[in-house]
């Protein structure tokens, strides 16, 4: 299943996540697209700067959005990404769906009490229509197992622990 | 020298970087205050039905911030963090009667900022940014904020404040 992993992408610290779920994804079988690595396969880079027409290409070859919602906002290029994919839901079968991960705690609460209500509704309907928001990738991860009909396994190790970060 | 570490925690990347630049500084023989590292059991009490207060976060903090010879505080994202904010707002106001406190570092790492200061508008909000750059500097690099941190350490030894 080809996967298109999004988030902010500002600092080198938000892209060194993004980098480390597409690692994990891949060595789940999965394809990933980020647009922090500039394509499909990984350069060992994280530092492209993807334009429009291949961030849109990738979204068409997509079957699956995984979304970072962080922020007070959503990051604006993050939810554009998520509007063309629901617009593109619209006329290919193929595609499973949006996948949210929502960690930021001012949104959320530091136990994730308040969930995703917080989010903006439109752009929470575009995920919730065929797909829904979790607090960690692993939680992500299994969903997105699910859709490409792997088989189920013990659940993944969360890569940043809850209190620092990568373990 | 005692510095304090101040920026956004509200993510695991947020939480990871500052661990990373607070390692980074201690390696360099600073003593460090994270506020996450204390924050922690507070979270704990938190998820365990004991609520805590802006009250309570702030006092803590507090106590950090004006205990401390200078503060390294992360600017990055579209906006400064308030808490971060109100924080470098804090130790500007504290340095003006206190010659133990040498001043603020800002860290930005964030792209779209430099975006912003390249066409000529302020990378953060400019007032914020006033407070930083009055009594210290805006950095690129952990390795830049250390520079920074040992020349003021320096300084302070000289003026017989350290040891």
């Amino acid at each position: 299943m080809k996967v298109f992993l999004t988030g902010i992408i500002a600092t080198p610290y938000a892209r060194e996540y993004l980098s480390t779920c597409a690692a994990i994804l891949r060595e789940n079988g999965f394809e990933c697209y980020t647009p922090t690595e500039g394509g499909w396969h990984p350069t060992g880079s994280d530092q492209a700067e993807s334009t429009l027409q291949e961030d849109y290409q990738a979204l068409e070859q997509a079957e699956a959005v995984v979304a970072v919602l962080d922020g007070y906002n959503v990051n604006d290029g993050v939810a554009g990404q998520i509007g063309s994919f629901y617009a593109l839901m619209q006329r290919d079968g193929s595609k499973k769906g949006i996948l949210g991960i929502l960690h930021d705690t001012r949104v959320a609460r530091w136990d994730w009490s308040a969930g995703a209500r917080a989010l903006n509704y439109y752009m929470l309907g575009c995920v919730e229509t065929r797909g829904q928001v979790f607090r960690s990738f692993p939680e992500a991860l299994a969903e997105l197992r699910r859709w490409a009909g792997h088989a189920e396994r013990s659940p993944l190790k969360d890569p940043y622990s809850p209190g620092l970060g990568p373990a | 020298m005692k510095i304090y570490t101040a920026g956004p925690l509200f993510t695991p990347y947020h939480r990871a970087f500052i661990a990373r630049l607070a390692q980074r500084l201690r390696e360099a023989g600073f003593i460090c205050y994270v506020p996450h590292e204390r924050g922690v059991t507070k979270e704990i009490e938190w998820a365990s039905g004991h609520p805590r207060t802006a009250k309570g976060i702030f006092e803590m903090d507090y106590e950090m911030v004006a205990g401390v010879n200078a503060i390294v505080a992360l600017l990055d994202d579209p906006d400064v963090s308030s808490g971060t904010a109100c924080e470098i707002g804090i130790f500007y106001g504290l340095m003006q009667h206190d010659p133990s406190k040498k001043g603020i570092v800002g860290l930005l790492t964030d792209a779209q900022a430099w975006k912003r200061a390249q066409v000529g508008a302020p990378p953060v909000n400019a007032f914020t940014l006033g407070c930083v750059e009055d009594v210290g500097k805006t950095c690129r690099t952990i390795e830049e904020v250390i520079d920074q941190m040992n020349t003021w350490q320096h300084e302070l030894r000289e003026a017989g404040v350290l040891d």
